[in-house]
């Protein structure tokens, strides 16, 4: 069983994290890159030949050679993808978040129980080490007892579909809310109970919000506070954003920066000083975990009821920010 | 001019110091009814009374000005005190406790005649003044996201007055009205606002709390301080504007570091004095209040900035005792 090659597709190169996928896929030995599907048949095409492998037209035709799907098309689109690969009974890693609606989320965490496949959610960050580590020293007791936590997720605008509500579902609130909200479920195996909002769009030409401030209470009554903005600027920023947790403890502050390991290099041929980063290649660690899992029969690594954790924490979140007071999340 | 000291704690000191290189002034006496001894050291190296009666401070005509540096909830008593005894009044921040006694103190003064000054002393930080010019320059476009934070340990003090609420108003009062004061100042009114804290949790001298504002503007901010930390002292802020990115780090701007080896014994070698700068926060800003009691043009800071600022931090501490959002009336 170990022996065998997983056959791994990718249904859609909307979102461009599919790349960084294909690349973990090619370099994976035990994996190789069966095909791609795209609604864009010209950027199937396109990304079909750059990562040396099949273009398929027919979504189906493709499910039905592969052991594992890889959903990154753009968020609305999770779901008749999930949909599609669950009624082929293909297993199915989906970006983040994982729905637009929770919903949304629960059908296609039911729709994979029913037909007995892993459904997983895209959460790489897991994989940080500086995150892994805060999670032993939090579980192990080494802040005492966990009193606050601040979080970022800021980024540069990803533009394009990202910016179309019909799309995306939401702005910056819906594309970085859910990293930051998973690592903290995660390290402290808690749901989130409550959130108030705020939203704006500020920096770009765009229909959605860019731009936000969330103070959730976790179940465990420990407030986190997250920094979901599109802040940074496209033109001058060195690098695309950052990951960062603060955790005050009775016993300590722990921070963590999950992307500060850079060279920084100041270039006379750009404007912007760029940072280039050394760290881990998480996408390749979650690729690598994902089809372990696939072909040893094992339970998806992040489920898809993490990500719905995350899915609820954001559908609280745009609830509040029309209320303007804290929301129940769920 | 002629000053006076009400208090001989922390910042008495501080400013007597200060005040004692101003050319023109001189600190002559100090009143405090249990003289710390290193109040008493001071009192003795500047040739300054030592004074166990504020009152009988107060009484003096050789003195012109006061500075009133007591427990928090002990400054609309002393300022009004002085006022009807015809002195200048340079208080520390917060202005007040409550509205109510910031409101009395502005009245007494007008009614008085004499000047109100409030230590809202991060509007002369350098890092934090050169922002507010870079904002009004629009050196970041349109305001959209501002973050701020501060804190360090816990202030252990005689009495211990920090850290009961009655008296000092926990860190909101004591430490982020620190930022609100900035915030106001170069962002302007806040809207709405929503935060969580530690006041409830029963914890003995730890305090944080975390507030999203929502300003006049549109702008969206969020203020973090903080006395949970085992030591050290932290400030950040960044502003994310439409046409860039602004912000600073209080632990990434160091100038001199040390790295000793030991004693030939093995204990460690004390670090020397760190640098900072020619002309320290403080002094700048009590040569600007000893120019306006003189007659000169009026500090940053104005004793109605003072109450606004007040008046936010108590709704914060309002918004973390209801859990709900406080708007404010236009
Ligand atoms: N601007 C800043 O950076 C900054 C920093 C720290 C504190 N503060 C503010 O300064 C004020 C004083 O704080 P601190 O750190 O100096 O506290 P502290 O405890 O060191 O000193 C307070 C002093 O006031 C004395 N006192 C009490 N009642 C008195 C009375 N009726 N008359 C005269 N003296 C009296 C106490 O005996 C004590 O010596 C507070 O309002 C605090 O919020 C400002």
């Amino acid at each position: 069983m170990s022996e065998q090659t997983i056959r791994v597709g990718i249904a859609s190169f909307a979102h461009l994290h599919a790349m960084s996928y294909a690349h973990a896929v090619n370099q994976l030995e035990g994996a190789t890159l069966t095909g791609i599907w795209d609604e864009d048949p010209e950027r199937g095409q396109k990304y079909a030949a750059q990562f040396n492998t099949t273009f398929y037209s027919d979504l189906d035709s493709l499910l039905d050679a592969i052991d594992t799907v890889i959903v990154a098309s753009a968020n609305v689109d999770h779901k008749p993808l999930v949909l599609a690969a669950a009624a082929k009974k293909v297993p199915v890693l989906c970006e983040k978040p994982l729905a637009t609606t929770p919903a949304d989320a629960r059908e296609m965490i039911e729709a994979c129980a029913k037909a007995g496949v892993q459904l997983g959610t895209a959460f790489p960050v897991r994989y940080s080490d500086a995150v892994r580590k805060l999670r032993d020293a939090v579980q192990s007791g080494a802040l005492g007892q966990t009193l606050m936590i601040r979080g970022t997720n800021r980024g540069t605008y990803p533009g394009g579909w990202f910016g179309q509500r019909e799309k995306s579902g939401g702005g910056a609130v819906m594309d970085h809310t859910v990293h930051v909200a998973d690592i903290v479920g995660w390290i402290w195996e808690c749901d989130f109970a409550e959130v108030y909002a705020e939203a704006a769009t500020r920096f770009h030409d765009t229909e959605v919000d860019d731009c936000g401030m969330l103070l959730a209470t976790l179940a465990n009554g420990v407030t986190l506070s997250l920094d979901p903005s599109w802040s940074r600027p496209n033109q001058s920023f060195p690098t695309w954003g950052d990951v960062t947790l603060e955790v005050t403890g009775t016993d300590g502050v722990a921070s963590i920066d999950v992307f500060n390991q850079n060279n920084e290099l100041f270039n006379n041929q750009t404007v912007r000083a760029q940072w280039q980063n050394w760290g881990d290649n998480l996408d390749y660690l979650m690729i690598k975990d994902w089809v372990e899992a696939i072909r040893d029969g094992k339970p998806a690594p992040i489920s898809g009821e993490d990500g719905l954790r995350a899915v609820l924490l954001v559908e609280a979140a745009y609830r509040s920010v029309e209320s303007h007071q804290p929301e129940k999340v769920g | 001019m002629r000053f006076g000291m009400i208090g001989a704690g922390g910042m008495a000191r501080v400013h007597a110091s200060v005040l004692n290189n101003i050319p023109g002034a001189e600190v002559v006496a100090f009143a405090d009814p249990q003289m710390p001894p290193a109040g008493r050291e001071l009192a003795q190296q500047l040739g300054a009374d030592i004074l166990t009666s504020p009152e009988e401070l107060l009484a003096r005509s050789d003195i012109d000005a006061v500075v009133v540096a007591v427990p928090t909830d002990l400054h609309c008593d002393l300022v009004v005190q002085a006022a009807r005894a015809g002195k200048h009044v340079m208080c520390e921040k917060p202005l007040a406790r409550t509205v109510e006694q910031g409101e009395r103190m502005l009245q007494e003064v007008e009614k008085a005649g004499v000047k109100l000054a409030v230590g809202h002393v991060v509007r002369y930080f350098p890092e934090y003044a050169a922002a507010n010019a870079s904002v009004a320059r629009g050196d970041v476009g349109v305001p959209g996201v501002i973050r701020a934070t501060r804190g360090g340990a816990f202030p252990a003090r005689p009495g211990g007055w920090f850290g009961d609420f009655a008296r000092s108003g926990g860190v909101v009062l004591d430490v982020m009205i620190h930022e609100l004061d900035w915030l106001i100042w170069t962002f302007g009114a806040v809207e709405r606002v929503y935060a969580r804290g530690l006041l409830n949790a029963g914890l003995p001298n730890k305090d944080m709390a975390m507030a999203v504002l929502r300003f006049r503007s549109g702008a969206i901010g969020y203020v973090e301080a903080t006395w949970a930390r085992p030591s050290g002292f932290y400030t950040s802020f960044e502003i994310a504007g439409s046409g860039g990115l602004l912000r600073s780090n209080n632990q990434n701007t160091g100038t001199l570091q040390f790295s000793l080896f030991p004693n030939p014994d093995g204990t460690p070698r004390p670090a020397p004095r760190g640098a900072y700068l020619h002309d320290e926060p403080y002094t700048v800003q009590m040569r600007d209040i000893v120019r306006w009691f003189k007659g000169g043009p009026e500090p940053r800071t104005s004793a109605a900035d003072g109450l606004e600022a007040l008046k936010l931090a108590l709704a914060i501490i309002e918004s973390i005792g209801t859990g709900k959002a406080i708007s404010f009336a236009s």
